[in-house]
């Protein structure tokens, strides 16, 4: 029988991850990796005029667009399709102009996740994030709440895991700001939700020990033939 | 930020230790990135006796350092230092940041202790040279009578916090906390009589573009060297002395977190400072010496004829002080953030000063810092202050706010009464009046009671939610995703391997795969110039993987990925095979039309030969290429459950590095028991060492000819050290122990 191929790193830590949103109904949705301005910055509450808009390096296109820089591109897109309550997990490419290293890359994957119902709260936030951290790292994992600001969660978190002997950063997290639920459609006083992005290459690599994220867009069978 | 610990404590009080202290500004949201010690045990103020070149090196140099009545040899590499020079002297045992002091032999020469820089000691960032002490240092004392220790905090502050950008700031969040009171010295002046007014005059063209500027007057100052405890402070901040009154300005800043400047007012035309921007056509020699032009988006501050700053972001060097200057004016303002973020974009020029006003600054706050900085500027420089502020103050609003708390505790999910949200908020600096609140008027990041919730809960203690399960939903929602995944799955059942490309292509790569630029979509700031295309398929992607993995034969690999067009982005499925592919791109096609019923034109297949596969650097006989718009081809096609499922493996793979040197390769071919799985035999290779990075089965034949029920099979192997080239007899060792191996385990006899 003819020997089996080989998956990517990246296709078979997404569906390890999705599996757990699977189970609890969530819908995988996908958005564009060239998207508007105002998907990708406005819509999720980072305005132009506004320095939290430094914190990502983007690449701008020529017609004025841009490549995605997260996948909250997403949040407002799938916000306006559908009617609450809303459970979807966004995969995707996304992208960065920043040089690159063995840590940093122009291309990164993120997986993210929004929940938006009634009477969600940060109680139901962290029960989600431990969740899904226990699931990939293990029920023994040390967690940490950090509070940090994303300007489209009011409040907003970042998660740590205890990882050879020190706290290492993991996710992106917080509770879907009124504004952005708004530019949605969806009225704040009504409902509520959280909303939470993960860097996947990351994880890849602190899973399998690789110490090089450029590795991922190689192309070097003797990396993906070892998956 | 840097953040002195001491510097903290005349803020405010507190006994927490370094590690207390960075948990609690983890958990209000001002992240720890680097703890930093300040000590100097062991470390000496030492005296340059003797310079000498170092026998074997031209860069090293032989220093004769004396302190407490003995003399050190030191190989010391930096040359900024004289005979007589003060320096600070590490000796044996003494613990310069991660290391320990070691008496070493440095190139043939022993060496006992080590000439520290600024940076070394943990003082500031100067690593160009040694630290050259002031001669007043008294040879023989630690250096901890010079320095006192102390902690430094690296954080990051959070773009919607401009007020932790100071030591006064992080108190505040601390004394939310502790409880204990920020502490604030009201400032007396000593001044004169005469007016401020008198002499200067303050014109703000428009109060939007600032509602606020303070100027105050100081006459008579000497320009000096900054005392001591004003050049450490500085440096703690990794910044450089100038002088006393600018030193003092920039003090304020990272004291107060206000920006300030001083202007020389003798270099004040007619002593008139007019607040509005440039006219289109000035310029500026901003004090880092660069020239530049104005544009009518720059707000400056100007005298009667020209520009002598550029408001909130950098002086000139018109006005700027020098060491002739006497009369000073203190500058103390508020811009609007909009119009310095403009500036900051237009000029590609961010300061400590920029970085603050675009983040909002205190407006009550201004009047303060402006005393204090004239109270310590007499202090260090002399001059008498002249008596009142000159500009306009502003008016300041009042923006009340509903707190909302039973919306709180369901946000939060935490049983907090109202009496305690109240007093977190004003421990805060908020103003409460019965169910209202006030934000202080350093904070610009709170507008609805969400903002609140964040205040409470950060100060309160996230730790002290417990989480609760979500509700499920019963429906299995299923998109095209699980399609793609169960087609990936397809695809590698038939031996393929998945890769991903990136999405960017250079104009070399638009001709090598005769693409016409103009119909790509176009990046305006690629990070390479070459790579400013997005990519409009997929196979050209997969040509360059073949090129790149010469050693591999067959090479049978797919991608599945997004593509763009001017018009529209889609989802693409390519495969590329090499001639030697056990599978024919017929069969892959079949495959894929029979288990998804796509049809055989919605593939576009191209097969190359060796003159074509040239331009690409692929030295094989053929390759064929297949891709179609798979977005397309499922979009009105509905599909069964099962093919919207796909597989996830439970077992871990162990990855290994691959290595950046040569690797040595091998050929083994071995005669074993027909049912003996090539993947485990892999399996058994791999685990004898780490330095075997690669095991391809590449022939697999049974015949009775090899002995009843067996057969041939053989590997290419591929040997590699991460951190060294392999020597032919080092592989030659790693080839006989997988045949001892395979001998032992397998019973397997060695072909040759």
């Amino acid at each position: 029988m003819k020997k089996k191929g080989n998956l990517h790193p990246i296709t078979l830590y997404f569906r390890e991850a999705l599996k757990l949103f699977e189970e609890l109904g969530f819908e995988v949705y996908s958005s564009p990796e060239v998207d508007t301005e105002w998907y990708n910055f406005d819509a999720v509450n980072v305005p132009g005029d506004h320095p939290s808009r430094d914190v990502q390096d983007t690449f701008w296109l020529t017609d004025k667009r841009v490549l995605r820089t997260h996948t909250s591109n997403g949040q407002v897109r799938a916000g306006k399709e559908k009617k609450p309550p809303i459970r979807v997990v966004i995969p995707g490419r996304c992208f960065r102009n920043e040089s690159t290293d063995a840590r940093h890359e122009t291309t990164f994957y993120q997986l993210e996740c929004l929940y938006i119902d009634r009477d969600v709260n940060i109680g139901n936030l962290f029960w989600m994030l431990e969740n899904f951290i226990k699931k990939m790292f293990g029920d023994e994992i040390k967690i940490r709440r950090r509070p940090h600001h994303y300007s489209f969660v009011e409040p907003g978190f970042d998660i740590d895991i205890w990882f050879k002997g020190k706290w290492l950063e993991v996710l992106g997290s917080g509770m879907v700001h009124p504004k952005v639920l708004k530019n949605m459609g969806i009225d704040p006083e009504k409902y509520s939700g959280f909303a939470f992005g993960i860097g996947i290459d990351r994880m890849v690599m602190l899973k399998y020990g690789i110490d090089d994220i450029r590795q991922f867009y190689s192309g070097d069978l003797r990396f993906i033939k070892q998956f | 930020m840097l953040i002195s610990k001491n510097w903290l404590k005349k803020h405010t009080k507190f006994g927490y230790s370094d590690s207390e202290l960075a948990d609690i500004l983890n958990s209000t949201g001002s992240e720890v990135e680097e703890i930093k010690k300040v000590s100097f045990d062991k470390i000496f103020v030492a005296t340059v006796m003797k310079i000498e070149k170092h026998k074997n090196a031209d860069k090293l140099k032989v220093v004769d350092a004396a302190t407490g009545g003995k003399s050190y040899k030191i190989v010391c590499g930096a040359d900024n230092y004289k005979i007589g020079d003060r320096v600070a002297l590490a000796k044996v045992g003494a613990k310069v940041g991660d290391f320990e002091i070691k008496k070493t032999k440095i190139r043939g020469v022993d060496s006992e202790g080590m000439l520290c820089s600024e940076k070394e000691l943990g003082l500031g960032n100067d690593h160009a040279g040694i630290l050259i002490l002031s001669p007043e240092e008294k040879e023989g004392d630690g250096l901890n009578k010079v320095y006192e220790k102390d902690t430094i905090f690296d954080l990051d502050i959070t773009p919607n916090r401009g007020d932790c950008l100071s030591h006064l700031g992080m108190a505040r969040e601390i004394s939310a906390i502790s409880t204990e009171k920020v502490m604030r010295e009201p400032i007396s002046l000593e001044k004169s009589s005469k007016k401020a007014s008198d002499v200067i005059k303050v014109d703000v063209k428009r109060d939007e573009d600032c509602p606020r500027y303070f100027a105050r007057v100081v006459e008579g100052v000497s320009i000096a060297p900054s005392p001591k405890w004003l050049k450490n402070a500085l440096s703690k901040m990794g910044l450089k002395s100038i002088n006393n009154v600018v030193d003092i300005t920039n003090y304020i800043l990272y004291d107060l977190g206000h920006p300030l400047h001083a202007f020389d007012m003798d270099k004040i035309n007619k002593n008139r400072i007019v607040v509005r921007r440039a006219s289109g056509n000035e310029s500026i020699i901003s004090l880092d010496g660069e020239k530049r032009s104005l544009t009518r988006e720059e707000l400056v501050i100007a005298d009667d004829k020209k520009p002598i700053a550029i408001a909130g972001i950098i002086g000139g060097e018109n006005s700027q002080v020098s060491d002739d200057t006497t009369n000073i004016v203190i500058e103390g303002a508020e811009f609007d953030r909009k119009v310095i973020r403009k500036s900051i974009k237009n000029l590609n020029l961010n300061t400590e000063a920029s970085y603050r006003f675009e983040r909002g600054v205190d407006s009550k706050g201004i009047e303060h810092a402006i005393n204090k900085a004239a109270k310590l500027i007499s202090e260090v420089a002399g001059g008498v202050i002249l008596s009142g502020v000159v500009g306009p103050h502003g008016e300041h609003s009042e923006n009340w706010l509903e707190i909302e708390p039973d919306n709180i505790r369901k946000y939060l999910d935490l049983e907090i009464n109202d009496e305690q949200i109240k007093s977190i908020l004003s421990r805060l600096g908020f103003s409460i009046s019965e169910n209202r609140c006030m934000p202080p008027s350093f904070r610009h990041d709170i507008e609805v009671w969400q903002d609140l919730s964040e205040e409470v809960g950060r100060i309160h203690g996230y730790d002290n939610i417990t989480p609760k399960p979500i509700k499920k939903s019963s429906d299995k929602a299923l998109s095209n995703y699980n399609l793609f995944e169960n087609i990936k799955d397809t695809l590698v059942d038939a031996g393929l391997v998945e890769v991903y490309n990136y999405s960017f292509l250079s104009k070399g790569d638009t001709e090598v795969f005769k693409i016409k630029s103009s119909s790509l979509l176009e990046v305006e700031n690629p990070l390479q110039p070459e790579n400013k295309y997005l990519r409009n398929n997929l196979s050209s992607g997969l040509l360059k993987t073949i090129s790149k993995n010469a050693s591999f034969d067959p090479i049978e690999i797919f991608e599945i990925g997004q593509v763009f067009s001017k018009s529209k982005e889609s989802t693409s499925l390519a495969m590329a095979l090499t001639n030697k592919s056990e599978i024919s791109s017929e069969e892959v096609i079949s495959l894929l039309s029979d288990k998804y019923s796509f049809g055989s034109r919605e593939f576009k297949i191209t097969e190359l030969f060796s003159e074509e596969l040239k331009p690409y650097k692929i030295k094989k006989k053929s390759v064929t290429v297949i891709e179609t718009d798979i977005s397309k081809a499922i979009a009105k096609r509905r599909f069964d459950k099962k093919l919207l499922s796909y597989k996830v493996e439970k077992k871990g793979k162990i990855y290994r590095k691959i290595s950046k040197y040569p690797s040595v390769s091998r050929d083994i071919a071995v005669i074993v028991k027909k049912n003996i799985k090539p993947e485990e035999i892999e399996q058994t290779i791999y685990s004898i060492s780490d330095q075997i990075k690669r095991v391809d089965c590449f022939d697999e034949f049974a015949s009775d000819k090899f002995g009843k029920g067996m057969k041939n099979i053989a590997f290419h192997l591929f040997f590699q050290a991460d951190d060294k080239t392999l020597l032919d007899e080092e592989g030659d060792k790693i080839f006989s122990s997988i045949v001892n191996k395979l001998e032992n385990k397998y019973k397997a006899k060695l072909r040759t």
